[in-house]
C-alpha cells in the first residue's frame, strides 16, 4: 500500500508493477467522480443520467461483483432505499421520481427479465432503517 | 473514423511504456509548455451514443477505467488527470484546449506539483453487543421499552463515537496536507461497513513519510484504511481552492 517514492517519475504510483492490483472500486471512484472536467467534443454527462444507469446496471447485472469491489453509491437513492426519504420530498418531485422509477423498472425488466435483487435490496434496507 | 481520448495534461512528457485504452499507443499533443497524453479510439465505439451505452456496462468500463488510470499513473512530470471519457474529434481540438485554457491548466499543474494524493477511509468500531436482558419482574411492555431505550442509547453512542473518530482523523491529517477534500460518505450496502470518513489529501512528497506515519498511528487506534499514492485526481479541478 505504501510505496517508496521514485525520483525519476514514470513509476511514481507503482502502476507498472501491479497493473491489476488496484481495487476497481477505488479506481472508479476517482476516474468517474474526480479528475479535471473539460468540455470535450463528445460529451457524456456522467453526473446526471449515466451514473444512474451505471449503478442500476451494476445492481441488477452484477450485484456480487459490485459488492466485492466496494461500489455502493446506489444505496443513497431514496427509491432504492425504501420510501422514507421519498416522503420528505415535495409532491411534484415525488411524482417525477415515481414516474422515473416506473420507467427504469420497466427498462430493467426488459434488460434482465425481472430484478429480484433490486426488490430485496430495497426491502432489507428499509427494515434496517429503524429511525 | 477515430476520435481522441485524453488522459491527462502534463508539463513534461516522456513516452510511457504502457498502452492506452483498447491497447492503443499513447502519444503526446504539445502546445507551448503543456502536453496532453492521448490515444486514438474508434468513433464507432467512442462516439456520443455508443459511449453513453458503453459507459453503463461494467464489463466495458472496467478495462477502459484501468487503462485510463494506468496511463495517468505512468506519466512523468506533474500531471493533471482528466475525468474518464474526455474525448475529442481530432488532435486539433486537444491542441485548442491546451491553448485556450493554458493559464488555468498551468495553475492546476502548479497546485499539484511535488505532491501525490492519498485516500483515507475511517470506519467506526463495531457496535458493542446488545446488553444481556436482565432478569426482571417488569411486565413485558416495560421490558420492551427498556430494551428499546438501551438500543437507542447504544446507537447514539456509536454515532457520536463515529463522528469523533472522523473529525480526529481528518483534523490530524489536514495539518500535514497541502490540500484536502472530504468526500460525502456513502452508505454501505446492508451488511457492509460504511466509512465514517472518506477523504483525499494532497501531500507534498517531502511530507510523505510524516503523513503515512500519522495514518499508521491513527490506524493503531481504530480502522483507518489508506490508499495511495494516487495521481492528484481529487485536486485536478480548475476551480478548487
Amino acid at each position: 500500500m505504501t510505496r517508496s517514492l521514485q525520483a525519476t517519475g514514470g513509476d511514481l504510483y507503482g502502476a507498472g508493477r501491479e497493473p491489476q492490483s488496484t481495487n476497481l472500486g477505488d479506481i472508479l471512484e476517482r476516474v468517474l467522480d474526480k479528475g479535471l472536467v473539460i468540455a470535450g467534443d463528445i460529451r457524456v454527462n456522467l453526473l446526471d443520467i449515466e451514473l444512474l444507469t451505471i449503478k442500476l446496471r451494476l445492481v441488477v447485472a452484477s450485484l456480487e461483483t459490485a459488492r466485492e469491489v466496494g461500489i455502493d453509491w446506489w444505496v443513497r437513492d431514496p427509491w432504492l432505499r425504501g420510501t422514507d426519504d421519498v416522503k420528505r420530498l415535495d409532491p411534484q418531485r415525488q411524482d417525477e421520481l415515481a414516474a422515473e422509477n416506473d420507467r427504469l423498472r420497466r427498462r430493467i425488466g426488459e434488460l434482465t427479465g425481472g430484478s429480484p435483487e433490486l426488490e430485496s435490496a430495497g426491502e432489507s434496507r428499509s427494515e434496517d432503517d429503524d429511525r | 473514423m477515430s476520435a481522441v481520448w485524453v488522459y491527462a495534461v502534463t508539463d513534461r512528457y516522456v513516452p510511457v511504456d504502457v498502452s492506452g485504452v483498447h491497447d492503443a499507443p499513447v502519444r503526446p499533443i504539445r502546445r507551448g509548455p503543456l502536453t496532453a497524453a492521448v490515444s486514438s479510439v474508434p468513433l464507432a465505439e467512442f462516439g456520443l451514443e455508443p459511449l453513453r451505452r458503453n459507459m453503463s456496462e461494467l464489463t466495458w468500463l472496467e478495462p477502459v477505467a484501468r487503462a485510463h488510470h494506468r496511463v495517468v499513473a505512468r506519466l512523468a512530470g506533474t500531471v493533471v488527470p482528466l475525468r474518464l471519457a474526455s474525448v475529442y474529434r481530432d488532435d486539433a481540438g486537444v491542441a485548442a484546449l491546451l491553448a485556450e485554457r493554458a493559464d488555468e491548466l498551468t495553475t492546476a499543474l502548479r497546485r499539484v506539483a511535488g505532491c501525490t494524493e492519498w485516500g483515507v477511509k475511517a470506519y467506526a468500531p463495531a457496535a458493542p453487543p446488545a446488553p444481556a436482558e436482565a432478569a426482571t419482574a417488569d411486565s413485558p411492555g416495560v421490558a420492551y421499552l427498556a430494551r428499546r431505550r438501551a438500543e437507542r442509547t447504544a446507537r447514539d453512542r456509536a454515532r457520536s463515537a463515529a463522528v469523533e473518530l472522523a473529525d480526529r482523523v481528518d483534523t490530524t491529517l489536514r495539518r500535514l496536507a497541502t490540500a484536502h477534500r472530504r468526500h460525502e460518505v456513502r452508505d454501505a450496502w446492508p451488511g457492509a461497513a460504511a466509512p465514517v470518513l472518506s477523504a483525499s489529501y494532497l501531500v507534498a512528497d517531502t511530507r510523505r513519510v510524516e503523513f503515512t506515519d500519522a495514518v499508521a498511528a491513527l490506524a493503531a487506534t481504530g480502522r483507518v484504511d489508506l490508499t495511495g499514492p494516487w495521481p492528484p485526481y481529487s485536486f485536478a479541478g480548475l476551480e478548487q481552492t
